[in-house]
């Protein structure tokens, strides 16, 4: 048939041919590999190497990976070959228990990196090694430092493992930390009294952050399991019983026509800056556009938007009752706004939210109206319909979910009429899982809205359903004593510092987000100030605007006395006309987003989360004076911090070109004197 | 005639490694070398390193032409934090005698905290 065909044609039909497939078949949403604690540890090499991505259509670009088996007995730094099968980055799964120890041995392998931006900089050329580490996502653990008789670390973002094969450290390196060669080692221990949940684990090594989470750098963790905090009551259980539990990874990648994965991403890529928009949502990407004369050209190219890095799959559920979505948004910095459009209601379905950013919602000292608030704006709260007279807990339900990076949601995902109320399936009952385009600001990113997944709905099983599911999870007032306690001996190592001083009652932290007062055409920052009862900057506190340094801390918290939690509230002024988003490490916070809460503390009102987003500032403010002379209306944001872990760690914008542009700083929690 | 050629120079040669070999220092670089090269690059420039630092550890490798690349730990007398074991890498070079400290440890650059 082809034999008077030109190599050209003949591959073009084979591409055209592949092109009519694909189209018509949608691939199954796989759930992430699994690696389960026995007997209290969980112990594994974590490789993080480059890696060929076989699950995109028309493209098979090479992206970074964590390949993960159990630590090689004979001292191994690879792990067993993979089959041509396998989806490495799809992501995989840490499955953990309270109480359990885990034990990585990252090895790097990557490759270099010298596109990296921020090789550029001055003292930063060694970033083209491609250094890297890992940070375990809200997780509340110890940050802890290696000791001589301990030389393993804790959950640190200040060491950095080179690989050796990317050649040596030059002289004039500018490091932010240990720097280890080859591999390093962590343990991490997770406290007993820690909250079941889900969290994920990533690299952090500032400034190529985004450069390695792009590549594909991610996996989550699992504490405990669905049931410890959902359906403690028989009849619920039996429903949730029947339900499958998806674990999903949201991902994006650019990929240039020329089939690079392009990692310092460009957020134009399909949507010239205050462009037009494309018509309709792509199914699983969206197409790069040429930006013009003098500007990049991603024509031919394709933005994936991946689940567990399947773009748009087939998530055909197996029984009326529905499933559980445990969704992690892992892009550097895609912010998704998510809904389930149903195509013959015509409107988004309704989702219960059963926990937000790993920790379980509770709900029954939180008035509805006021969750929106204390989320954040990232759950426009609706009442679940039909809740019933047993619940213990009021159901928080939604129809979209906004999800800046590193946010997570746990939803119920069932079928539902015209009232909203969950009825068994009919047959052909379907829905479009997706993301809405969103835009961050006038100097903000447009988001693409995109088509992640096609749902079916199952009629198969018993027609008696719950309207909504019981949620319970710990107290949120008391976790921060409960982790305190159990990490004790780990805070009492930590030490006090004379230095250390607690924040006054009445006082508050502000923190401004903006631009590097020093260069302001290049960097982002940080600015701190201290303020008293009254409102009014505590003399001598004040610090600009400016870009990371890791060998400062801007902030000090000692623990209350006997290595006690201490609150804190914050206030978070974003000065920018783009959406920022706060997260901090080692810890849970609550956001104080309205009068009536703000007499209580936040930890008590039913939402407890790990990143916030900040409101972008209408009017311009390039510095700290212009918002102290009115020029912009900032709309600051108030959380309560409950500081319970000592350590070294950061807090930082999570949109990773922002935190990689200087947007982070360090702070120190001591040990009470 | 060529063979005694031969003989002389591969003896001039012996002679000169003997010498070069009685110039540079032995072996790899060890804990007690590094601690050393450490307190001499201290002793020119005294701004830029710490008079509590302690070599803990260090495991070596060739890179070329007699220098080193070491994987090296070290403790600080006065740290708030107590026992925090310290990382980092250093290069180590031949001198006449001792070992140089080429890069890594200094002060500002990110390796002593």
């Amino acid at each position: 048939m082809f034999g008077s065909a030109s190599p050209r044609a003949v591959a073009l039909f084979a591409l055209l041919l592949a092109m009519a497939t694909t189209a018509a078949r949608a691939d199954p949403l796989p759930e992430p590999r699994v690696f389960t604690s026995t007997s209290g540890v969980l112990d594994i090499l974590m490789v993080a190497r480059a890696a060929p991505i076989r699950t995109f259509p028309f493209f098979e670009p090479t992206g970074w990976v964590y390949d993960i088996c159990p630590r090689p007995a004979d001292g191994s730094l690879s792990c067993p070959a993979k089959g041509a099968g396998a989806n490495l980055y799809g992501g995989s799964r840490l499955a953990l228990q309270p109480g359990d120890l885990l034990k990585v041995r990252l090895v790097n392998a990557l490759p270099r990196n010298p596109d990296a931006d921020h090789v550029k900089d001055p003292g930063h050329g060694y970033l083209a090694l491609n250094p890297t580490n890992i940070h375990t996502h809200g997780l509340e653990v110890s940050p802890r430092f290696p000791t001589v008789d301990n030389p393993t670390y804790g959950d640190t973002v200040f060491v950095m493992t080179l690989n050796p094969k990317n050649g040596p450290l030059p002289p004039d390196a500018a490091l932010h930390g240990d720097v280890r060669i080859g591999y390093t080692d962590y343990r991490i221990a997770i406290p007993k009294s820690h909250p079941a949940g889900f969290f994920w684990l990533h690299p952090h090594v500032h400034f190529i952050a985004m450069n390695q989470i792009s590549s594909g750098l991610a996996a989550i963790i699992t504490i405990g399991d669905v049931e410890d905090y959902v359906c403690k009551d028989a009849a619920c259980a039996a429903a949730l019983g029947r339900m499958s539990i998806r674990h999903i990874l949201l991902k994006d990648a650019q990929i240039t026509k020329d089939n690079r994965l392009k990692n310092q991403q460009d957020l134009e890529f399909c949507q010239k800056r205050n462009g037009p928009a494309p018509k309709t949502p792509g199914r699983g990407f969206c197409k790069g556009v040429d930006l013009g004369a003098g500007d990049a050209n991603y024509s031919g190219g394709r933005w994936y938007f991946s689940l567990n890095g399947v773009p748009y799959p087939a998530i055909a559920m197996k029984n009326a009752a529905g499933e559980i979505w445990r969704i992690t948004n892992t892009s550097a910095n895609a912010t998704y706004n998510l809904q389930l459009w149903n195509p013959q209601q015509k409107r988004n379905m309704l989702l219960q939210v059963l926990s937000l950013d790993g920790i379980a919602v509770d709900a029954s000292n939180a008035e509805l109206r006021a969750a929106a608030a204390i989320t954040g704006g990232r759950v426009p709260a609706e009442p679940c319909p039909g809740s019933p007279s047993g619940i213990a807990h009021k159901a928080l339900c939604a129809r979209s979910i906004l999800m800046m990076p590193s946010s997570r949601a746990e939803l119920w995902v069932v079928d539902r009429d015209a009232k909203d109320e969950v009825v068994k399936a009919r047959a052909g009952d379907r829905a479009v899982f997706r993301t809405a385009g969103i835009s961050t600001g006038p100097v903000g990113d447009h988001w693409p809205a995109i088509d992640l997944g096609a749902v079916s709905f199952s009629a198969a099983g018993s027609a008696d359903l719950p309207q909504a599911l019981d949620v319970a999870g710990p107290s949120h007032a008391e976790i921060p004593a409960r982790v305190a306690a159990d990490l004790a001996p780990a805070n009492a190592k930590i030490g006090a510092n004379a230095d250390c001083k607690p924040l006054p009652a009445g006082h508050l932290r502000r923190i401004f987000f903006g631009l590097d007062a020093a260069n302001p055409t290049k960097s982002l920052g940080l600015g701190y100030e201290e303020i008293d009862a009254k409102g009014t900057t505590v003399p001598g506190t004040f610090q600009d605007i400016a870009a990371f340094d890791p060998s400062i801390p801007t902030v000090c918290v000692p623990l209350a006395a006997g290595n006690k939690p201490v609150t804190e509230r914050w206030q978070l002024v974003n000065l920018t006309p783009a959406d920022h988003n706060f997260h901090i490490h080692q810890m849970k916070f609550g956001v104080v987003g309205d009068p009536q809460v703000e007499n209580g503390s936040a930890a008590t009102n039913g939402i407890l989360v790990d990143n916030v987003p900040l409101p972008q500032a209408d009017g311009t403010c390039k510095t700290v004076a212009d918002w102290r002379q009115h020029k912009c209306t900032a709309h600051p944001v108030k959380v309560d911090l409950p500081f319970a872990i000592a350590g070294d760690f950061v807090y930082h914008c999570h949109i990773l070109l922002h935190e990689d542009n200087g947007m982070m700083a360090r702070i120190r929690v001591r040990a009470s004197r | 005639m060529r063979l005694a050629r031969l003989a002389v120079a591969g003896m001039a040669a012996f002679a000169s490694g003997a010498r070069a070999e009685a110039a540079l220092p032995p072996g790899v670089p060890d804990v007690p070398a590094i601690q050393s090269a450490y307190a001499d690059a201290k002793a020119d420039n005294a701004d830029r390193h710490l008079d509590d630092l302690t070599v803990h550890s260090a495991d070596c490798s060739p890179i070329d032409a007699g220098r080193f690349y070491c994987q090296i730990s070290y403790l600080r007398a006065r740290d708030d934090a107590a026992e925090h074991l310290y990382f980092t890498v250093v290069t180590m070079e031949p001198g006449p005698g001792h070992w140089i400290l080429k890069s890594g440890l200094c002060r500002g650059d990110g390796t002593v905290h």
